[in-house]
C-alpha cells in the first residue's frame, strides 16, 4: 500500500478530514478535493490536534490524517486523544518510516518505535494496525473512536502543492462544517 | 491569589464570547482555569502549549471562540504554530498568558523568556496588552474582542501584580 492507496480509502469515508502537511495534503488534493477537507499547509505535528479540537465541538465524524514523523513531533497528542477524544474521532497515522516530504530521512518508527504500542500505552482504547487498503477500509468502517496505524511504502506521487490560500481554505471548511464564528 | 480578580477575568472572557479553552498549568492562572470551568466552558488540559494552539484551531474551525491559557515560556513552544497555522489561515485565538520573568521574578531561568516575550509577539505580528495590576484587567476583554473581530491571535500578558 502506498500513500495514495491509503488516501483513496480515507477520501471515500464520509467525514470531516484534517490532513497532514506536505505530500499527504498534495496527494489527497489530487485524489479527491472536497470542502470537508482541511489541508494543513504548515505547523507540522498538529493535524491530530486540529482534528481533535474539531471533534470536541461538533458531532460529525472527524478523521485526522497524520504521518509517523509528525506524530513523533507531537507525541503528547496520543495521550490527550486517549483521555479526551470523543467516539467520532479517528486518527490515521500513515507510517512509512520516513520523513517523506523532506527527502525520506528515516524517522524513529523505522528504528523500532511502535506507534500502535505507544498509542495503547497512552491509554487509547482501540488501536488498530493495517497494511492493506482493504484492511484500512474495513477498520475505518468500524464504529467508535480509534487510532489506526497504517503501514505504507515510502514515496510520493508527482503532484503539485495545494493551490489554495489559507483564508480561502478556512472559509470553505467552516462553510462545509456549518460553523461561522 | 485574589479570587475576585480571577472571577473578574473569567467574567471578561465569557462576556467576550470565549466558549472553549485549553490550558497548560501556570501558577498565576490556576484560579482562572478553575473558574472558567465552573462557568461551563470546556477547558481541556494539553501536554504542551503548541498542542493547545492546534486543538484551539480545530475548535475555531468548528465554530467556537477559543482561548489558550498558558505561561509566557509556552509562547516560545508555540511560535511556529502561531505563525503557520493561526497566521496563515487567519484564525482567532485569545492567548491569556501568565507573564513571568519580570523585575520581581525569583526564578532566574524565567528571565530570558520574560525579556523575549514582547519581541517574540512583535515578530509574529501578534498584538498584545501587558497588564501589571488588577485595575488593568479590562484589557482582557479588549484583547478577546480584537481576536474574534480580526480573526487572529491576540495576547493578554498578566503579570504577578494582577494578583497581589
Amino acid at each position: 500500500m502506498n500513500r495514495v492507496d491509503a488516501l483513496r480509502e480515507i477520501a471515500a469515508t464520509p467525514a470531516l478530514r484534517v490532513c497532514n502537511l506536505g505530500y499527504p495534503s498534495r496527494e489527497l488534493f489530487h485524489v479527491r478535493d472536497d470542502p470537508t477537507t482541511f489541508y494543513m499547509l504548515g505547523s507540522m505535528g498538529l493535524a491530530s490536534s486540529v482534528g481533535l479540537g474539531l471533534a470536541l465541538v461538533q458531532s460529525r465524524r472527524v478523521v485526522a490524517i497524520d504521518g509517523d514523523g509528525s506524530v513523533l513531533m507531537n507525541l503528547g497528542t496520543l495521550s490527550t486523544i486517549a483521555h479526551f477524544a470523543p467516539a467520532h474521532f479517528t486518527l490515521v497515522i500513515l507510517d512509512n518510516g520516513t520523513h517523506g516530504s523532506t527527502g525520506d530521512q528515516p524517522t524513529h518508527s523505522s528504528l523500532g518505535t511502535d506507534l500502535a504500542r505507544v498509542a495503547s500505552a497512552c491509554g487509547v482504547a482501540r488501536v488498530r494496525s493495517v497494511d492493506t487498503p482493504q484492511g484500512l477500509r474495513a477498520t475505518l468502517d468500524e464504529s467508535g473512536g480509534s487510532v489506526i496505524v497504517a503501514r505504507i511504502e515510502p514515496g510520493n506521487a508527482d503532484v503539485p502543492p495545494v493551490p489554495l490560500t489559507g483564508p480561502h481554505l478556512r472559509d470553505r471548511f467552516q462553510n462545509a462544517v456549518g460553523a461561522i464564528p | 491569589m485574589t479570587p475576585d480578580v480571577d472571577h473578574q477575568i473569567v467574567a471578561l472572557l465569557r462576556a467576550s464570547g470565549v466558549d472553549f479553552a485549553c490550558q497548560v498549568p501556570c501558577a498565576l492562572l490556576a484560579g482562572v482555569v478553575a473558574g472558567l470551568g465552573q462557568t461551563g466552558v470546556p477547558v481541556f488540559p494539553v501536554t504542551r502549549e503548541e498542542e493547545g494552539v492546534g486543538v484551539c484551531a480545530g475548535a475555531y474551525l468548528g465554530g467556537r471562540r477559543p482561548a489558550l491559557l498558558l505561561q509566557n515560556s509556552g509562547l516560545g513552544n508555540s511560535a511556529n504554530a502561531l505563525g503557520s497555522l493561526h497566521g496563515f489561515y487567519h484564525l482567532a485565538l485569545v492567548l491569556l498568558v501568565g507573564f513571568r520573568g519580570g523585575p520581581e521574578e525569583r526564578v532566574a531561568a524565567q528571565k530570558p523568556m520574560g525579556e523575549a516575550t514582547p519581541g517574540l509577539l512583535d515578530a509574529l505580528g501578534i498584538p498584545f496588552a501587558v497588564v501589571d495590576a488588577a485595575d488593568g484587567i479590562d484589557a482582557v476583554a479588549t484583547v478577546a474582542r480584537q481576536a474574534f473581530s480580526e480573526h487572529r491571535p491576540v495576547a493578554a500578558l498578566l503579570r504577578p501584580g494582577v494578583w497581589t
